[in-house]
């Protein structure tokens, strides 16, 4: 598919689903109405539920969404693997440490407040990943190994505190990954980091098209591999810990979209970037809305749902790779 | 709740049958024996038990009601949490959380009875029994009447029945004096909601403090016959319930509350455009259950929502 074609169409699907989002609710708000106050603001309460709960929510996944998907991207490209996501290689885990041991230590953190904790959590298993791969004492499949095994120790330790501490029982909808909680607050908390790093990313897309080869290719083309390596990797941590910061560790998001965004359109590492920060805002907000749909009028938390319909898609993608 | 409960299976079925062989081979019950009739069939208790262990907040809470002091209690590791259900010190031993009691501390206290909770203690129940007469009730979703039940059912366990029910009825004269002091048709829906840092649970007609509402001739905002918390509620989930009074149960800590607040969408809820929003504790108004805390939840809200 030719890759304006399918931005296009992304960014129309996108729309169709922002406008579904701030329709839909669990109040008695009728859809029309909804709509016609997300054109027309009166001024009435249900008008501040459509402009002050709603929108910022979808707002919110839109940004979740795209830091997410562009992280994958990112991460895919620098650690030239295939399973390499934010979750996969620990640094959801890492960012979510430190925000249940802040949550213990210093209760009274909250807001902008969490963004810096969750920044450390995940540069600190970013520095560790990025260490890990140009150390060149790793293979790929080595390197997907140690991801997941870091992966898996920082979530025992956060079940660990989890059961040593009520009081961190409490993020429990957090910790599955929720925009739940979105805010006019938490939009403007990673808006700037939106922006910067996906700014950067694509600006800087041709460059990591080359980090994609092996290293010598990168090396007679000019490319200082470390260097670029390093702005990757902090690309990285700014997408997915501001991520984390307001919306939990959401998984899925990261290792899926670049799959379907490649499938697509080949490998061209800006029309990848471009196309998967459309897609990334796309799959999170319609997850979200079929999270608030199937436990009316509870909600499932996000995550959960992006958990259930990202593992049978990975695995169908999987699947007919092997096909071929 | 039935999923909750574990189907016995082979191995809890040795248990149950080896705690059936431990209760043949002791000697023949004295004359004063009794049988309590609890959530997991009946036990057989003679005498009074002196050394009572209480794996749940509101069993504390009814023992002092009776005048017993327990020799051990599941406390979350949190001694400070009884001092406040009881409103004094008491001497005890601490035999872990109440969702995963120690059973070595549990024996070491060499205890004559057990006080269990049915939702979290119902699998480890041939175990408790294997230690001492065990019996199993409704703390974690039990309601006012199911606690107050429980009160006379406890006492009863203790060979002083008529205790139990006195504490009942003193509880009750006292609870209609206070509701006395509630202008008649009283029509506002009342909600207890607890704040959480990530979303508020909503607590229903279904559990204690609704419940307790009810008893004090007061509407809670959300009805349900059996779910007694609706948990990870958003704001807008808040909103569409509307309430006309609402108890915000918090910790010392941030919560969603804060960030709330701000919100033009929250300033239109009932209970915040007239004035009748209070945070309250969440000990008292969510983790503890009992007739004092029932005495201290009517109390409050006297003081708070009609300056009584």
């Amino acid at each position: 598919m030719q890759p304006i074609a399918l931005g296009c169409l992304l960014l129309a699907a996108l729309a169709g689903v922002i406008v579904a989002a701030v329709s839909f609710g669990v109040s008695e708000l009728p859809v029309l109405r909804a709509l016609s106050l997300f054109v027309s603001p009166d001024g009435s309460p249900d008008s501040a539920l459509v402009w002050d709960v709603r929108l910022p929510r979808a707002l919110l996944a839109v940004m979740v969404g795209a830091n997410l998907a562009v992280a994958g991207v990112l991460i895919q490209t620098l650690t030239r693997n295939p399973l390499a996501s934010p979750q996969t290689f620990g640094i959801n885990a890492g960012a979510s440490l430190v925000i249940v041991l802040c949550l213990i230590a210093l209760p009274e953190l909250k807001g902008a407040g969490t963004v810096w904790p969750a920044f450390a959590g995940a540069a600190a298993v970013g520095l560790a990943m990025w260490a890990l791969s140009v150390s060149g004492a790793m293979n790929d499949m080595k390197l997907a190994l140690a991801g997941i095994s870091i992966q898996l120790v920082l979530a025992a330790l956060v079940q660990a505190i989890l059961i040593a501490n009520n009081a961190a029982q409490d993020i429990a909808y957090w910790l599955a990954g929720s925009i739940n909680g979105a805010q006019w607050e938490k939009v403007w908390i990673i808006l700037p980091f939106s922006i910067l790093g996906g700014g950067t990313a694509l600006l800087a897309g041709r460059h990591f098209g080359v980090l994609a080869l092996d290293d010598t290719t990168g090396v007679s083309l000019g490319q200082n591999a470390r260097r670029v390596g390093g702005l990757a990797a902090a690309l990285i941590v700014v997408l997915a810990g501001s991520a984390v910061a307001v919306s939990g560790p959401i998984g899925f998001i990261g290792l899926l979209v670049p799959h379907i965004i490649r499938r697509l359109v080949g490998g061209d590492q800006f029309t990848v970037i471009a196309l998967s920060a459309i897609a990334g805002p796309l799959l999170l907000n319609a997850a979200d809305l079929a999270g608030r749909i199937a436990a009316f009028p509870s909600e499932m938390p996000v995550g959960i749902v992006t958990a259930l319909v990202g593992a049978p898609a990975f695995l169908l993608i999987l699947w007919r790779q092997r096909v071929r | 709740m039935s999923i909750l409960q574990n189907p016995i299976s082979r191995r809890h079925f040795g248990y149950l049958m080896g705690a059936a062989a431990l209760a043949a081979a002791r000697p023949v019950l004295a004359d004063d024996a009794r049988t309590i009739k609890h959530l997991l069939g009946t036990t057989e208790i003679s005498g009074k038990p002196q050394r009572v262990v209480a794996l749940e907040f509101s069993f504390v809470q009814a023992l002092d009601a009776i005048g017993v002091v327990p020799v051990g209690i599941s406390d979350d590791n949190q001694p400070k949490r009884i001092e406040q259900l009881l409103g004094k010190k008491i001497d005890y031993s601490p035999v872990g959380t109440r969702l995963e009691p120690n059973l070595e501390l549990v024996s070491a206290l060499t205890p004559d009875l057990i006080i269990a909770d049915e939702l979290r203690h119902s699998a480890i129940y041939p175990q408790l029994s294997a230690i001492a007469p065990t019996i199993v009730l409704n703390s974690w979703e039990g309601n006012y009447p199911t606690i107050k039940e429980s009160v006379v059912t406890i006492a009863d366990a203790l060979g002083d029945r008529e205790k139990g029910e006195k504490a009942v009825a003193d509880h009750e004269a006292l609870i209609a004096g206070l509701v006395a002091k509630i202008p008649a048709g009283e029509k506002r829906r009342f909600l207890l909601a607890v704040a959480t840092p990530d979303s508020m649970s909503l607590h229903t007609s279904a559990s204690f403090t609704g419940s307790v509402f009810k008893a004090m001739g007061l509407t809670p905002a959300v009805e349900s016959a059996n779910d007694t918390v609706e948990s990870g509620a958003g704001l807008e989930r808040l909103i569409a319930v509307n309430p006309d009074v609402l108890l915000v149960a918090t910790d010392a800590g941030g919560t969603v509350l804060d960030q709330w607040k701000g919100n033009s969408a929250f300033a239109n809820i009932s209970a915040v455009k007239s004035g009748t929003i209070f945070e309250v504790d969440r000990n008292q108004f969510s983790r503890f259950r009992g007739l004092k805390t029932a005495e201290m939840i009517a109390r409050e809200i006297l003081a708070k929502v009609y300056k009584a």
